[in-house]
C-alpha cells in the first residue's frame, strides 16, 4: 500500500511526467532507427541525467528502454528492417501484412500489444518481484543450455516444407556464432587475427543484411516498374477494436506468459522471448497456416512478449544489482551514479524511488500509446513515397545505423556480405530465420553445455536431472517431434498425390 | 549478462563549460579527452567521470569522457596511438588493454601507448554464500584436497585475472578445483547465489549490495593488506598462500608526451587522491589507492604483461 | 536441379574448410571436457551430412518429377534462373561497397548524398533536379540526425581537413 502511494506521488509530479514522455519519445525514435539499440539510446541520454533527481533520471532511462523496445517494430513492419534485435520475429508477419496493404493494422496491433504487455509486466514486477527473482536463480548452466535448445527447436516449425534447408541455415548460423573468443578457454576461433571479430559477429549486422538489404535486392531484381506505388489500402494507423483484441486474446496471453517467464532470466532477453512466443502463438493458434502470410497473432504475440520483458528484465537488476542485458546495465549505471545500490536492500532502504520508478514507467507505457498514435500516421505516409526514394533512404539509414553501433567500417562490410548471402539464400529458397536463430543462440548453447559438463565431470544426465532443464528439454523434444511428424506427413501426401 | 555481442560504440560527450577553466591555464590544453573502452555506466566510465569532476578544478582543465567501445579496447588503443602526444588525450587503463593486445593482433597494442600514472588497485576478493561452511581460504584448500575437482570456483571471463589467479592457486596449494568461467561478474554472483558454484571470485563494487544484505560473505582478499572496509577478512598471504592480484587502474597516453605534461599529471593525481570528497568516493567503492608515477606505472605494466604472457603461453591461449 | 546439386557441393566444401579451421584452433588445457573445437567439429560434420542430404533430396524429387503424369515445375521453382535480375540485385552490393570505400575519403555527408542519388538512379529514377535535391536534402538530414543529434563520430573525410586547414 505504501508502494502505491509512492507511485502515485511520483506520477503527479510534472518532472516525472516530463521525464517519462520525453524518454519514451526519444526511445521510440532510437528504436526505430536500425543500429541504435535500446542501450545506445539510453546511453546517449545518460550524461543528461546526472544532474536530475535520482527518480527523474531513472524514470527517464526506463522510459527510453520501453520506447525503444517498442520502436523497433515500426521499421520491422514497414520496411522489413528490425530496428532492434527483439523485433526480428515481428518482421515475419508484420511485413507481410504491410505488403498486403495492412501495414496500418499491423502497426496498431504492435502498439496496442506492446502497451498491454508493458503494463502487464509492470504489474508483475511491482507485485511479484520476489518470486520472479527466485525464477532467475533457478537458471543454472544446464537450464540455459536447455533454453537455448528450445529456442533452436523453433527451426523445425519455421522451415516446414524444407526441413533440410532449414537445418542447413541453422547450422550456418551456429557456425557464425563460433567466431570470436572461446567462452571457456579464451582461445580465439575463426578471427583471422582481426580484433573486430574478437567479440564475435554482432547479430544485428547479420539481421539487417539478411532482412533489409536482401529485401531491397529482391525488390530491384523483380524489376518493379518505377512509380508503381502500391498505396496501403488503408494508409493510416488502424487501432484494433476491442472485439478484435478479444479474438486475439490467446496470442496475447502467450506473449504475456513467455515474457513473464523469460524476462527475469539474465541473458535470455527480449529476442528469445519474441521468437518463443511467436512459435507458441502459432502452435496454439486456430489458424496456424496463416503464420508467415500476414497473421495478426504473429504480430501481436511477439510484440506483447517483448514489452512484458521491458518490465520483467528489471527483476535481476533491482533485486540482485545484476543487469541481465546491455540496456539494464545502463539503468544500473543510472542507479550507481546517484549513489543508489540496487540489491536486496533497495526495497527497504529506498521504497520511494523504487515504487516511484514503477509509477513513472506505468505512465511511460500509456504515453507510448499516445505518442504512437501521433507518429505512426506520418511513418506510414513516409514509406508510401515513390520506391526509388524509399530504396535510397533505407540503404542510407541501414548504413548509418550500422556504423553507429561500433563506429566501424568493418561492420559495414559485414552487413554487405550478410546482404549478399541473405539474397542467395532467398533465391535458393533457404529460410533465413534459422540462420538468425543459430547465431542468436549458439553462444548460449555452447558455453552452457560445456559449463554443465565441467560441473558434472562429463555426466550428461545432468540435463535431465535438473528440473528446469528437464522441462525445457521436454518442450524442445515435443517441438522437434511435431515438426518432424508434419514434415513426414507432407512427404506422404506428396508421394500419394 | 552477455555483453560479448554488444559492441555499441558511441560517444557520450558531457557538455562542459570552458569559461571558468581558462583562468588557470597552466596546462597546455583547456579541454582534455579521456577515452575508455567501457560503456557508459560501466566501471571505468564511472571512474573517469568522477575523476573529471574532481580533477578538473585541480588541474584547471575541462575533461570530456569519450567511450570508444569495441574489440576489447582495440579501438580505443588505436585512437590513442593515432592521436598527437601533446597532453590533449588520455586512456583509462585496466588490465584488459594488455590482455587484448596479447590475445589478438590489434592495429595498435599496449606497447604503442605510454603509461602516465597508476591510481588504484581493485581488490580481488573470494566470496561464498552466507550459509557456506567455508570461513577462509584455508577451509577451501582443505576441502579441495579431500575432494579433488569437486569444489567449484566461479570466475568471470576466460582471460580475466580471476581465472589466472585461480590457476595459480592450484599450483601454489597443490589442489585441484573445477574453475567455471562466465561472461561477466554478474553471472558469477548468480551462480554462487544459486549454489552452482561454492566459491566466487570478484570485486567489491559489484558485491556490495549482496554483502550488505547478508546474502554473500567475503572470506579472503588477494591483496597485500587487509581492506579498510572489511578489516576482519584475512588476506591470502596471511593464510600462507602467496597470491596478490594487482588489478590496476591508471592512465596512459600516446608515446612521447612532453615532460611538463607528465609532471602536471603526476602532481594533479597526487592532489586528487588527497582530496577529501574524492577520497570519500573511492573509499566507499572499496578500491585501494596505489599512486605510482610514470616510472612506476611503466614498470607495473611491463611486469603485468610479462606475467600474463607467461600464463597465456603456459595454457596455450593465443591469437591464431 | 543442377543448381541445387552445385549448392550441395559448395556447402560440402564449406563444411570441409570449416573442419580444417576447427582443427587448427589452438588446444588449451582450459577448454574443459569438450574443447574449443568440439562444437565447431560437430557443426562441420552436420553440415557435411546435411549437404549430402540436400543432394539426395534433390535427386529424389527430380526422379519423382520425371515420372509420367507428374505436375510441371511450379513457376516459383524456375525463378532462380533469372540471371539479369540477380545481377541487378548484386548491383546493390556494388553500390554499397562503393559507399563504404568512399566514406573515409569523402566523408559522411558527401558519401551519403552520392549513395542516395546512386540508389534512386539505380531504382529507375533518372537523375534530375528533383533527385538531386532529394540527395542533398537527405544527406543533410542524415548528417544532422546521426552526427549532431546522435553524436555518432562518422568520418569527416578530406573536406573537413581542407576546411580546418583554411580556418
Amino acid at each position: 500500500m505504501d508502494g502505491f502511494i509512492h507511485a502515485l506521488s511520483a506520477v503527479t509530479s510534472w518532472q516525472i511526467l516530463l521525464a517519462a514522455g520525453g524518454g519514451v519519445l526519444w526511445g521510440i525514435l532510437g528504436g526505430a532507427l536500425p543500429g541504435i539499440s535500446p542501450s545506445i539510446a539510453m546511453a546517449l541520454l545518460l550524461p543528461f541525467t546526472y544532474d536530475m533527481s535520482p527518480l527523474m533520471a531513472l524514470v527517464m532511462l526506463g522510459s527510453v528502454y520501453i520506447g525503444a523496445e517498442y520502436g523497433g517494430s515500426i521499421p520491422a513492419i514497414l520496411i522489413r528492417t528490425p530496428g532492434t534485435n527483439a523485433a526480428a520475429a515481428t518482421v515475419i508477419d508484420g511485413y507481410v501484412m504491410h505488403q498486403q496493404g495492412r501495414g496500418g493494422e499491423a502497426l496498431g496491433l504492435s502498439l496496442t500489444g506492446g502497451t498491454i504487455g508493458g503494463l502487464f509486466g509492470l504489474i508483475l514486477l511491482a507485485t511479484l518481484t520476489k518470486p520472479l527473482s527466485d525464477l532467475a536463480l533457478m537458471f543454472t548452466p544446464p537450464a540455459y543450455f536447455a533454453l537455448g535448445l528450445l529456442g533452436l527447436s523453433i527451426i523445425a516449425s519455421v522451415s516446414e516444407g524444407s526441413m533440410v534447408k532449414g537445418l542447413i541455415a541453422g547450422v550456418l548460423g551456429l557456425m557464425l556464432a563460433t567466431v570470436g573468443t572461446d567462452p571457456l578457454s579464451g582461445v580465439t576461433r575463426f578471427t583471422f587475427g582481426e580484433p573486430e571479430l574478437l567479440e564475435g559477429v554482432h547479430f544485428i549486422l547479420v539481421m539487417l543484411g539478411v532482412f533489409a538489404v536482401a529485401e531491397l535486392m529482391s525488390k530491384l531484381a523483380d524489376n518493379e516498374p518505377d512509380d508503381l506505388v502500391k498505396p496501403d489500402t488503408v494508409s493510416k494507423l488502424v487501432l484494433p477494436s476491442l472485439s478484435k483484441l478479444w479474438s486475439l486474446r490467446r496470442a496475447q496471453a502467450i506473449g504475456c506468459a513467455v515474457g513473464a517467464l523469460e524476462g527475469p532470466v539474465p541473458g535470455a532477453g527480449g529476442t528469445v522471448a519474441s521468437f518463443l512466443s511467436y512459435n507458441e502463438a502459432r502452435r496454439w493458434s486456430k489458424t496456424p497456416e496463416q503464420f508467415g502470410k500476414g497473421s495478426e497473432e504473429g504480430v501481436i504475440a511477439p510484440e506483447t512478449a517483448n514489452n512484458v520483458v521491458t518490465a520483467t528484465a528489471l527483476v535481476p537488476t533491482l533485486s540482485f544489482g545484476i543487469p541481465g542485458s546491455n540496456s539494464t546495465a545502463i539503468l544500473l549505471g543510472g542507479f550507481l551514479i546517484h549513489g543508489l545500490q540496487p540489491g536486496p536492500l533497495l526495497f527497504s532502504t529506498n521504497p520511494d524511488i523504487l515504487y516511484g520508478l514503477f509509477g513513472g514507467l506505468f505512465v511511460a507505457n500509456i504515453m507510448m500509446f499516445l505518442i504512437g498514435i501521433v507518429i505512426l500516421g506520418p511513418a506510414i505516409w513516409l514509406v508510401n513515397r515513390p520506391r526509388p526514394y524509399l530504396n535510397a533512404s533505407i540503404l542510407a539509414l541501414v548504413f548509418s545505423g550500422i556504423y553507429s553501433i561500433n563506429n566501424s567500417i568493418f561492420d559495414l562490410w559485414v552487413v554487405l556480405a550478410a546482404g549478399a548471402i541473405g539474397y542467395v539464400l532467398r533465391v535458393l529458397k533457404f529460410p533465413a530465420l534459422p540462420l538468425i536463430l543459430g547465431l542468436v543462440l549458439g553462444y548460449m548453447i555452447e558455453s552452457n553445455y560445456r559449463r554443465s559438463l565441467l560441473l558434472t565431470q562429463g555426466d550428461h544426465a545432468v540435463f535431465f536431472q535438473n528440473g528446469v532443464s528437464a522441462f525445457l528439454m521436454g518442450c524442445a523434444i515435443v517441438v522437434l517431434v511435431l515438426g518432424a511428424y508434419t514434415e513426414f506427413r507432407r512427404f506422404r501426401r506428396e508421394a500419394t498425390a | 549478462m552477455k555483453y560479448r555481442h554488444f559492441l555499441g560504440a558511441l560517444v557520450a560527450v558531457s557538455a562542459t563549460v570552458s569559461l571558468a577553466a581558462e583562468a588557470l591555464a597552466d596546462y597546455p590544453h583547456s579541454t582534455v579527452k579521456l577515452v575508455t573502452h567501457s560503456s557508459p555506466g560501466g566501471g571505468t566510465d564511472v571512474f573517469l567521470r568522477k575523476l573529471s569532476q574532481h580533477l578538473g578544478p585541480i588541474m584547471g582543465v575541462n575533461f570530456v569522457v569519450e567511450n570508444v567501445r569495441g574489440g576489447g579496447g582495440a579501438k580505443a588503443m588505436a585512437v590513442l596511438a593515432n592521436s598527437p602526444a601533446d597532453g590533449s588525450i588520455f586512456y583509462g587503463t585496466t588490465p584488459s588493454y594488455v590482455n587484448t593486445s596479447l590475445l589478438s593482433s590489434p592495429e595498435a597494442s599496449f606497447t604503442d601507448l605510454d603509461p602516465v600514472v597508476n591510481m588504484f588497485y581493485d581488490p580481488q576478493v573470494v566470496y561464498v554464500r552466507a550459509n557456506s561452511p567455508y570461513q577462509d581460504l584455508t577451509d577451501v584448500v582443505e576441502d579441495a584436497k579431500s575432494r579433488p575437482q569437486q569444489v567449484i570456483v566461479a570466475v568471470s571471463t576466460p582471460s580475466s585475472l580471476d581465472r589466472q589467479v585461480m590457476e595459480q592457486f592450484q599450483t601454489v596449494t597443490g589442489t585441484e578445483v573445477t574453475i567455471l568461467t562466465h561472461d561477466g561478474g554478474g553471472d558469477v554472483i548468480l551462480n554462487v547465489l544459486n549454489g552452482t558454484a561454492q566459491v566466487g571470485i570478484g570485486e567489491i563494487a559489484e558485491l556490495r549490495g549482496q554483502i550488505d544484505a547478508g546474502e554473500l560473505r567475503l572470506i579472503t582478499t588477494y591483496t597485500d593488506e587487509r581492506l579498510d572496509l572489511f578489516p576482519d577478512v584475512k588476506t591470502a598471504k596471511e593464510q600462507g598462500i602467496d597470491l596478490v592480484v594487482r588489478k590496476f587502474r591508471g592512465l596512459a597516453g600516446p608515446k612521447g608526451l612532453p615532460e611538463d605534461v607528465v609532471t602536471a599529471w603526476e602532481e594533479g593525481i597526487q592532489k586528487l587522491l588527497a582530496d577529501p570528497e574524492f577520497k570519500a568516493w573511492y573509499e566507499g567503492e572499496g578500491v585501494i589507492p596505489a599512486y605510482l608515477d610514470q616510472e612506476g606505472a611503466r614498470a607495473l605494466t611491463a611486469e603485468f604483461a610479462t606475467e600474463m604472457k607467461a600464463f597465456f603461453t603456459e595454457y596455450n591461449i593465443q591469437a591464431e | 536441379m543442377r543448381g541445387m546439386l552445385a549448392i550441395s557441393g559448395v556447402l560440402f566444401a564449406l563444411a570441409l574448410a570449416y573442419w580444417l579451421g576447427a582443427d587448427a584452433i589452438p588446444k588449451s588445457r582450459l577448454g574443459g571436457m569438450v574443447g574449443a573445437d568440439g562444437l565447431p567439429k560437430l557443426l562441420a560434420v552436420s553440415l557435411g551430412l546435411l549437404s549430402a542430404g540436400l543432394a539426395l533430396q534433390t535427386l529424389l524429387e527430380a526422379r519423382k518429377r520425371r515420372r509420367p503424369g507428374a505436375a510441371p515445375l511450379p513457376a516459383s521453382e524456375t525463378a532462380d534462373t533469372d540471371w539479369s535480375g540477380h545481377a541487378k540485385a548484386m548491383g546493390v552490393i556494388g553500390i554499397g561497397a562503393g559507399f563504404v570505400l568512399l566514406l573515409p575519403v569523402l566523408g559522411y555527408v558527401v558519401s551519403v548524398m552520392l549513395l542516395l542519388i546512386a540508389v534512386t538512379a539505380y531504382s529507375g529514377r533518372r537523375p534530375s533536379v528533383q533527385t538531386g535535391l532529394f540527395a542533398v536534402g537527405g544527406g543533410i538530414f542524415f548528417y544532422v540526425l546521426f552526427v549532431h543529434l546522435l553524436k555518432v563520430p562518422l568520418p569527416a573525410g578530406v573536406f573537413a581537413t581542407l576546411f580546418s586547414g583554411a580556418a
